[in-house]
């Protein structure tokens, strides 16, 4: 990019530093929490590890256990779910949405018998966390999805501040100072991990941003009424009358069977249940496509009536239904889910090596050192503490995060050295961890938990052993000693 | 499983390719670079054949990116932290802070926001397609075009300037969405 005016580039790396800084602790967590929702299943089946699994639960089971969800709410109920198990969380649940809007929802088992809720633990926190940043959902979601628009920005202008940085993107210098380390590992993992991390950022915006496009496209075209736009845009709900009966999931499931054997059925909704309006949609992942799902309707007895055309209708349709599963990369089986994983853990790296550079760059040091030092080892921490909490008290979870994450940042300035800071935080994590794996290994029977818990339960062991290995200690210790210890830190 | 192996290899070669001849200039590396980028396409063309495109395509991506970062993660030139590090040169807080242009998009963050929102769904009306796909069209751009306006402003540094001109962009879109003219 030699086109480029040395002013240019100087100005477009201001504009990089003013933007990473504006939104830097933010991005991080927002980074952090979304490479862990990679594997949201994972978490909730730790929650709750001996709730009963099966790749597949019969249609009687499913009939069965949405009968009794309608049943348990004891009010008129706007429409009863049953989520299918999927390879990730192979549990079968049921929710049922009340005409007020408030919401139940219980695990179900081979029978179709309800048991318990579903917990709000970690994984809930993590979402909490991802999608609203514990704020109201409303502002919280365009807060979030304007972090990714400028995510886009950052990537624009890191592009345009590193003229070189195509030329140079074999070229990895580790250990030869901090701020050269630095720099080369977040322009290395910024411009392999590209295509990447576009896609999040654009995907990432568009959940939240599309709320305030709608508002406007709303007064602008459709009478000020923003349902008319999501119904025109992802199409509209039958309207049926029909006589009162129960609903006819057996002949819709044998529909999806004998017509769509390929599909693979991820909920199936009664709407109404119990009305003359009542009707059912099954919503079913295609092979090969990246889109949630199709969704298939059928009358109050089980006849299809129609798709919503969201895998074969407007290719804006399409698009707009294929967001979520390249966003948080619920496609592709395993490999991607580990792909993702690897990505936005390199993408977490890129969020904090972007401030660590900046406050090498400036040099000195401040309170900003601790801070981030507290933010950036503070967050595990944090985390580390909640997913302990959650076991004992899932509804005290957030409250954990918060109270956690403001003693790890109290703990950081008042340690005044970030190296110090990150070492003691890193400790109290891996002593975290390493607590919440013993009292869970001893409270449940080893044989008794799936492989994705027990696999969990490894990573968590394998990080408390990392960060509370001696020879960290042993060593810090040494140079503990020295007068340059503030040089090298996070 | 087996094309995956077969493509995840042959993405390994092609980087390795790409990683020895990366800055050279001479008419062997050129050839490499060639073979090793055809190498890569040709994995995207016939993962996008196997899985459809829509997975392929983003298999190939994934993979790329992943492939690279290991062989550059293995091939880094690491130099132990005993040996003398290049001299760090530290600037003063305020010249390397770009204070200025923290200031400026604080300031005109928003209200770009405001402009290209009302600017995305003006130009679904201008546009030649339907409404669907109109609004699909906005849902990306509005982001894309914030990014992009953020990023000129945050650059320029000009507020007072860049206000007038997201402010007239604004107004005009508005106008053109609320009060459109019939004739």
């Amino acid at each position: 990019m030699a086109w480029l005016s040395p002013q240019t580039v100087k100005s477009a790396l201001l504009g990089h530093s003013a933007i990473g800084l504006v939104v830097g602790a933010l991005m991080y967590l927002l980074c952090l929490t979304g490479t862990l929702l990679v594997v949201a299943e994972y978490f909730e089946r730790w929650q709750q590890p001996l709730i009963y699994e099966a790749p597949a639960f019969s249609r009687e089971a499913v009939t069965q256990a949405v009968a009794d969800g309608a049943r348990r709410l004891n009010a008129p109920a706007e429409s009863v779910w049953a989520v299918f198990p999927t390879e990730f969380l192979p549990r079968g649940h049921i929710a049922v949405v009340g005409n007020n809007g408030g919401e139940q929802e219980w695990w179900f088992d081979s029978d179709g018998n309800l048991g318990e809720p579903p917990a709000e633990g970690l994984a809930h926190l993590l979402r909490e966390l991802h999608y609203y940043l514990l704020l109201p959902h409303t502002w919280g979601m365009v807060l979030v999805s304007a972090l990714g628009a400028m995510l886009v920005a950052l990537i624009l202008t890191g592009i345009l501040a590193h003229p070189k940085i195509l030329r140079d993107a074999f070229h990895l210098r580790l250990g030869r100072g901090r701020r050269l380390e630095q720099i080369d590992i977040h322009n290395r993992l910024s411009v392999w991990g590209l295509p990447f991390h576009l896609a999040i950022a654009i995907t990432g915006a568009f959940f939240g941003l599309v709320g305030p496009l709608v508002l406007i496209a709303a007064s602008a075209f459709y009478d000020g009424d923003p349902e008319t736009v999501y119904a025109d845009v992802y199409g509209d709900d039958p309207v049926l009358e029909a006589t009162v009966q129960a609903p006819g999931i057996d002949s819709a499931l044998d529909w999806m069977a004998t017509e769509l054997p390929e599909g693979d059925i991820l909920y199936l909704v009664v709407h109404h249940p119990g009305q003359r309006s009542q009707f059912i949609e099954i919503a079913a992942e295609l092979p090969g496509r990246l889109a949630y799902s199709e969704i298939y309707r059928f009358a109050s007895d089980g006849q299809f009536i129609g798709s919503q055309g969201l895998t074969d209708g407007p290719t804006g349709r399409q698009v707009l239904y294929s967001v979520y599963r390249l966003h948080f990369g619920h496609f592709g089986g395993l490999p991607v889910r580990i792909a993702y994983l690897l990505l936005g853990l390199a993408l977490t790296v890129v969020s904090v090596s972007g401030i660590n550079v900046w406050l090498a760059k400036r040099g000195g040091r401040s309170r900003v050192n601790d801070l981030w030092s507290g933010v950036v080892w503070g967050t595990p921490f944090a985390l580390a503490v909640a997913a302990g909490i959650s076991l004992l008290a899932a509804k005290a979870t957030i409250g954990a995060y918060v109270l956690a994450s403001i003693l790890a940042i109290v703990l950081a300035v008042r340690t005044a050295d970030e190296t110090t800071a990150r070492l003691r935080l890193q400790f109290l994590t891996g002593a975290t961890l390493l607590a919440i794996v013993t009292g869970y290994m001893w409270v449940y029977p080893m044989d008794k938990l799936p492989a994705a818990v027990l696999t969990l339960n490894a990573t968590m062991l394998l990080l408390a052993m990392w960060w509370l290995r001696p020879l960290q200690w042993a060593s810090r210790r040494t140079r503990g000693n020295t007068a340059c210890i503030g040089k090298k830190s996070f | 499983m087996i094309t995956s192996l077969a493509f995840s290899l042959t993405a390994l070669l092609a980087m390795l390719g790409l990683l020895r001849v990366w800055r050279r200039r001479d008419r062997v590396s050129h050839a490499v670079r060639t073979g090793s980028w055809l190498l890569l396409f040709g994995i995207t063309a016939g993962w996008a054949l196997v899985e459809g495109p829509e997975y392929g395509i983003t298999f190939a991506l994934l993979l790329f990116s992943l492939v690279a970062i290991a062989v550059l993660a293995a091939t880094a030139a690491w130099q132990s932290p005993a040996q003398p590090a290049k001299t760090e040169t530290s600037q003063p807080l305020l010249e390397s802070s770009g204070g200025a242009a923290f200031g400026t998009f604080m300031v005109i963050g928003p209200l770009a926001a405001t402009a290209m929102a009302f600017l995305s769904i003006a130009l679904i009306g201008l546009m030649p397609i339907s409404r669907v796909s109109g609004l699909a069209i906005a849902a990306f751009l509005f982001p894309l075009a914030w990014a992009v306006v953020a990023t000129i402003v945050s650059m320029r540094n000009r507020k007072g300037r860049d206000a007038v001109v997201l402010g007239a962009v604004a107004a005009l879109s508005g106008a053109y969405l609320y009060f459109p003219v019939t004739t």
